[in-house]
C-alpha cells in the first residue's frame, strides 16, 4: 500500500487528506484545531495510524513571504541562487526576517523570449521550519516536502489537463486564484478580490464584467509579455455548485475551452470532506506525493 | 527545470555538511557540580554533498542528544538546591539544535560545552575563512537575540582556523 499525506497548516487550523494510490482516491478528510497537540493525540487512534505509513508534504497557508515573483539572479547552482535571493531578500522580496529559509521555481526559458530569468520564491522563518520538521519527526511522520498553498491547490486542475497553456481559476474565500501554466509549469499567480452577492444568487452583471476584463487582461500578459502563447483552456475549481453557477455564467463570455474540476471520483466517501480552501490545499499537498 | 519548492532541504542550505559518526556526552555530573559538559565528536565530510536523507540521520542523532540531555537534567533535579529550571533546559536545547542545523558550509564544530545552568554557551571548532564565523555569529545573534555573542578566540593553526564561540545570557 502507497500512502500520501497532505497536511495545510495555518494558524488556527490543520487540515489532512490521506490518498491511497492503490484505491487511486483519499481514504480521508480530517480537520483539527492546530499543530501539533491535536495532531499528536488523533495518531494514538487507529483511524490516524495510516498516517505514520505515508509520505507527508505540509503546505503553509501562511508562509512568512508568500509565493512571489521575481528576477532569479545567476549563480552556479541553487543552493547559491537561494543565498543571492536572501543576501539580496530587503531589496527583491523587502524581507525584514533575516533567518528565513527559502525555495525557488524557475519560469520556462522561453518566457519573456529569453530574455528575463524569472521564477517564483517562497520563504519561512528557519525557526519555524525546525519546529515543524522536529514536531512531525517526533509524531512518526515521514515529512518529506513543506510548500506553500498556491503549488497545493494547482496540482488539482494539472492532474485533469494535459494542453500546453492552460489556466486554473479557483474560489477560495472571498476572492479568487488564477494560476497560468505553462507544459505544467506555473508562471502566473494572480489573486483576484471577487464576492457573489451572495452565494445562492447569481453576481450582477457589472461584477462579472468587471472580473472577465480581469482575466483577460491577465491572459494579454501571459500571451504577449511573457510571450507564452495563448491561453486554450481555462479549469474552474469551486467549492459550492451555487457559486459554480455563477462561474459557468461568467465564463460564457471567455473564449477559452472552459471546464469545470470534477474532484468527486477521488474524494473520500466517508465521511464527505467540506470542501473549502484548506481541505482542497491539503488534498494538492498528498498529490504531490503521487506525482513524484 | 525546477518548478516545485521545497523548503525542508532550505534548511540545510546554509549548514555544513556534517556526519554524526560518534557522539559522546561526558557529564561532569557529580554532587558537587551543577554543570555539565557535553562533547560532540563527529567527523566531517565536506567533500560529500548531503542531501535530505542526510537531515534525517542528522536529527535522528541529535534527538537521541537530546534525550540523554535530559536524563542528565533528572539527575541534576535530583541534587538538592539545583535550581535548573525546565524553561532553561527548553531553551538550551534548542540552540543546540540550531546552531548545530543552520552553521555556515567551513564551519567544522567540534565540542560544545553548557555552562552552569545553562547560562552559557561554548562551541569551538574550525572554520576555512574567518568571514564564515562571522555569518555564524550573526545569524546566531539575529536567532537568539536575548543571549550575547562573543567569539572568544581565533586563531590560525596550519591551514585552518581554530575558533571559540560563546555565548551568555544578557545581563
Amino acid at each position: 500500500m502507497s500512502l500520501h499525506a497532505g497536511l495545510c497548516l495555518n494558524d488556527q487550523l490543520l487540515s489532512i487528506s490521506l490518498y491511497d494510490d492503490q484505491a487511486a482516491r483519499f481514504v480521508f478528510h480530517e480537520r483539527m484545531a492546530a499543530w501539533p497537540g491535536h495532531l499528536a493525540a488523533a495518531l494514538k487512534q487507529p483511524k490516524y495510524r495510516a498516517l505514520r505509513q505515508a509520505t507527508c508534504t505540509l503546505t503553509l497557508a501562511n508562509a512568512s513571504c508568500p509565493l512571489t515573483l521575481i528576477d532569479i539572479p545567476q549563480a552556479e547552482d541553487d543552493e547559491q541562487t537561494r543565498n543571492l535571493i536572501l543576501f539580496h531578500g530587503q531589496e527583491l522580496l523587502q524581507l525584514t526576517d533575516k533567518d528565513l529559509s527559502l525555495d525557488f521555481t524557475r519560469l520556462p526559458d522561453k518566457a519573456w523570449r529569453g530574455q528575463r530569468q524569472q521564477g517564483f520564491v517562497v520563504a519561512e522563518q528557519r525557526l519555524r521550519l525546525e519546529q515543524l520538521w522536529f514536531d512531525s519527526h517526533g509524531m512518526g511522520l515521514n515529512l518529506q516536502q513543506i510548500e506553500c498553498v498556491e503549488l497545493s491547490l494547482g496540482r488539482l486542475g494539472l492532474s485533469q489537463q494535459n494542453s500546453q497553456q492552460q489556466a486554473l481559476l479557483i474560489e477560495l474565500k472571498n476572492r479568487l486564484l488564477l494560476l497560468l501554466y505553462y507544459q505544467q509549469q506555473l508562471c502566473l499567480v494572480r489573486h483576484i478580490d471577487f464576492q457573489f452577492a451572495g452565494q445562492k444568487s447569481l453576481a450582477n452583471q457589472f461584477q462579472l464584467d468587471n472580473l472577465t476584463l480581469q482575466l483577460q487582461r491577465s491572459f494579454d500578459f501571459y500571451e504577449h509579455h511573457m510571450a507564452l502563447g495563448q491561453i486554450s483552456h481555462l479549469a474552474l475549481l469551486t467549492t459550492e455548485p451555487f457559486s459554480e453557477r455563477n462561474l459557468e455564467h461568467l465564463m460564457a463570455e471567455l473564449p477559452q475551452r472552459t471546464q469545470t474540476i470534477n474532484l468527486d471520483p477521488i474524494l473520500s466517501p466517508d465521511p464527505e470532506p467540506v470542501l473549502d480552501q484548506f481541505t482542497l490545499a491539503s488534498m494538492g499537498a498528498a498529490l504531490r506525493g503521487v506525482s513524484t | 527545470m525546477k518548478h516545485d519548492v521545497n523548503l525542508l532541504p532550505s534548511l540545510r542550505a546554509l549548514a555544513v555538511p556534517f556526519n554524526l559518526t560518534q557522539l559522546s556526552i561526558l557529564a561532569a555530573a557529580s554532587l558537587g557540580m551543577a554543570a555539565f559538559l557535553v562533547l560532540l565528536g563527529w567527523q566531517t565530510q565536506q567533500q560529500q554533498q548531503h542531501n535530505w536523507q542526510q537531515l534525517q540521520q542528522d536529527v535522528h542523532q541529535l534527538q537521541q542528544l537530546q534525550q540523554r540531555l535530559l536524563s542528565q537534567q533528572g539527575q541534576y533535579r535530583s541534587h538538592p538546591g539545583h535550581p535548573s529550571q525546565a524553561d532553561d533546559f527548553a531553551a538550551a536545547t534548542q540552540l543546540l539544535t540550531h546552531s548545530l542545523l543552520a552553521h555556515p558550509s567551513g564551519v567544522r564544530i567540534s565540542q560544545i560545552d553548557t555552562g552552569q545552568h545553562f547560562q552559557q554557551w561554548h562551541w569551538q571548532g574550525q572554520v576555512e575563512r574567518s568571514e564564515q564565523l562571522w555569518q555564524w555569529q550573526q545569524q546566531l545573534s539575529a536567532h537568539q537575540p536575548r543571549l550575547h555573542w562573543l567569539v572568544a578566540d581565533l586563531q590560525r593553526q596550519g591551514d585552518s582556523l581554530h575558533f571559540q564561540l560563546q555565548a551568555e545570557m544578557k545581563p
